[in-house]
């Protein structure tokens, strides 16, 4: 192996295993719903991206989004020189925030009394 | 309109703190069909959703468990058939209608679904002025979630959590749920459970042995609970030297040989400790925080964008530490600690302004043994010497509650029990530390009892030996009470639970 294609391997694997989380602050961060991921793959330097198919959330909004990269990502990527660059995206559903209700059994309250004319 | 019930193509599911992995046959999230407002239809709907999940689970002759903030460390939410994810489900009622031998105001009670975070109810209670009276350090939990395994803080007035619910609805088949409270303090309208279609079943040994049921009793999917008017806490940190009369605080509650940071002649709502054992020279961590209707002049509010806030205890500490290093040494562990874990004068919130939000996932590990006042300073002085011989890079924490009427609560001992946290890294250092822990404590004469939610090596026998043979025979019989069938029994049973002899 050339000392180029070494420098570019070892570049690769030095960020192999990233891992980057967005997370909503504060309690708007603690998701409903357990991690959904799909694998993601940009081709053609970036022309093509593919994006995640997000249809568990209810209409309500993300919580969290994490972004990984493992070794044979990173491999695929120096392999194919950024043609084609797979990459993991999970994401977590918001929860939702309900009207409160009534549990319907209120005593009834006095009909007004009617005063006028 | 049934609910939507979204099924994962995952076949792995992992704890939040990622201390394991499971594999299981489906994971599913539920949601109510009408997210965005609480109804009774919606919530009927939902029931008859969570009983189709049970038939398909005995159908399919799998296991079927109800699934929270999956905060827990040990495997109480794991399971290799369907678990249901409940966090979506967070319906709120309140004030629902009383039971007219309910001494108190309907305005105090407070109706949920089992999904709702204590964040979200810290939130929702606030803007209707009224408050949780307790809660464990952070707020990640669903309620069924944090009461399925005794979650506590240190309220010196209340028990845990379980023990601010007054009232149960359990799915626990396919064509049967219950209202479930507790015979003695009758507390709901019997025209709710009607109207929820539910059956109405008033028995304290069912309620009590319900309310730590480690997921084992069916599907919780309704809490009813008893909360408070808003009240703010006045909260002060600071480091104190470990003298006899600090001991005698830590181990019968006797304040009367020491000065208390805050205004004098106030008795503390909250009291707790943080100790780095490898660094008692220079004093032990004291918080104490007194309860006012509003707070006093010249308090300043909390900060709640900072790393570490106020109500936060060891495990959070870790929590913070290992996001920012991954391994911790001893020396490192107690710069770190000076650094974001100082003292603070003076500071006011409500409860959940204190007891506030942790994000953070780290790579803590943390234990918690319950013990009676009174052998506090020998459980402490236990784990000192231990720790002597083996340092370990991590905190302990002391934390009080009164003794819960729980059947199966670890929080059960007379006339107070004090918790001894022990948080450290997640590594084979901390770990095989807790393990010299817990056999030496076997081995003394202390009565103890070990949270259900965090780190322990217990089996049938222990369990038997801890928690007492009749609490156990009565949790195990209201559990054949409420599953009569053994289908019903294998499907809310997991390892966890098998390897407690509580399956
Ligand atoms: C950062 C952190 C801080 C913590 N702080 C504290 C603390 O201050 N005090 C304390 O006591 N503990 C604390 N713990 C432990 C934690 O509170 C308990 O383990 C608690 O049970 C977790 O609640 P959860 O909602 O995540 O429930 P889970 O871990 O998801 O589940 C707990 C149990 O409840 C059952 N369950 C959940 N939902 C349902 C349902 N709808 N129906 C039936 N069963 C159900 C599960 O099957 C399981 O048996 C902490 C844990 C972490 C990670």
């Amino acid at each position: 192996m050339s000392k180029r294609a070494a420098a570019l391997l070892c570049l690769g694997l030095s960020s192999a295993c990233a891992h980057y989380r967005v997370q909503a602050p504060g309690a708007a961060g603690a998701s409903a719903t357990e991690a959904q991921g799909e694998v993601l793959w940009s081709l053609g330097w970036g022309l093509v991206q593919e994006r995640p198919r997000v249809d568990n959330c209810q209409d309500q909004a993300l919580a969290e989004v994490t972004q990984s990269t493992n070794v044979g990502f990173a491999l695929i990527s120096v392999l194919t020189l950024g043609l084609a660059m797979p990459q993991r995206v999970e994401w977590r559903c918001a929860k939702a925030q309900p009207t409160p209700g009534d549990l319907g059994v209120r005593p009834v309250a006095p009909p007004a009394t009617a005063e006028g004319p | 309109m049934p609910p939507v019930i979204h099924e994962s193509s995952q076949k792995r599911w992992q704890n939040w703190h990622q201390s394991y992995i499971q594999k299981l046959e489906l994971l599913v999230d539920v949601w109510n069909e009408d997210a965005s407002q609480s109804t009774v239809p919606g919530y009927i709907d939902t029931t008859r959703g969570l009983q189709g999940l049970i038939q398909r689970a005995l159908t399919q002759r799998l296991e079927l468990r109800g699934l929270g903030g999956g905060w827990s460390f040990t495997k109480a939410p794991a399971t290799s058939g369907i678990l249901v994810n409940t966090r979506p489900l967070n319906y709120l009622f309140p004030a629902p209608r009383t039971h007219p031998a309910h001494p108190g105001r309907r305005e105090d009670l407070l109706f949920t679904q089992c999904g709702v975070s204590v964040a979200e109810l810290n939130h929702f209670l606030k803007r209707i002025g009224k408050s949780l009276t307790t809660s464990g350090a952070s707020n990640g939990q669903t309620i069924a979630g944090a009461i399925g395994t005794g979650t506590h803080g240190s309220n010196l007035e209340t028990g845990a959590m379980q023990d601010f619910v007054v009232g149960l609805h359990l799915v626990v088949s396919p064509d049967r749920h219950v209202w479930l409270e507790r015979a003695s303090a009758p507390v709901i309208n019997d025209e709710i459970p009607q109207k929820l279609g539910a059956e109405l079943v008033r028995d304290d040994a069912l309620f009590n042995a319900a309310l730590v049921g480690l997921g084992g009793f069916g599907l919780v999917h309704g809490v009813l609970m008893e909360v408070v008017d808003l009240y703010y806490l006045q909260a002060y940190r600071r480091r104190m030297p470990l003298t006899e009369e600090l001991w005698r605080a830590f181990d019968q509650l006797d304040f009367s040989g020491i000065t208390l940071p805050g205004p004098p002649g106030l008795k503390p709502y909250h009291f707790t400790a943080v100790i780095n054992p490898n660094d008692m020279d220079r004093g032990v961590f004291v918080t104490v925080m007194y309860k006012h209707a509003r707070c006093p002049e010249g308090s300043t509010p909390p900060s709640p964008g900072s790393k570490l806030t106020q109500g936060d205890n060891g495990l959070e500490i870790i929590g913070v530490l290992t996001d920012m290093v991954s391994e911790l040494t001893i020396p490192l562990l107690s710069r770190l600690m000076d650094r974001f874990y100082t003292e603070y004068e003076n500071v006011c919130g409500t409860h959940g302004e204190l007891f506030t939000d942790t994000t953070t996932r780290g790579k803590a590990w943390g234990s918690a043994v319950a013990v009676p006042l009174g052998r506090v300073r020998e459980t402490v002085e236990l784990a000192l010497a231990i720790n002597r011989a083996q340092p370990f890079p991590g905190l302990f924490g002391l934390r009080y509650t009164l003794p819960s009427r729980a059947t199966l609560a670890f929080t059960q001992h007379a006339p107070m029990t004090c918790i001894l946290d022990i948080d450290g890294t997640a590594s084979t250092r901390t770990k095989s530390y807790n393990r010299r822990v817990w056999q030496q404590l076997a081995k003394s004469s202390i009565p103890h009892t070990y949270h259900w939610g965090k780190f322990h090596e217990l089996d049938g026998p222990a369990v038997r030996g801890r928690y007492g043979e009749a609490h156990v025979n009565a949790w195990l019989e209201a559990r054949r009470t409420l599953l009569p069938t053994p289908e019903l029994r294998a499907a809310f049973a997991n390892d966890y639970l098998r390897g407690l002899g509580l399956a």
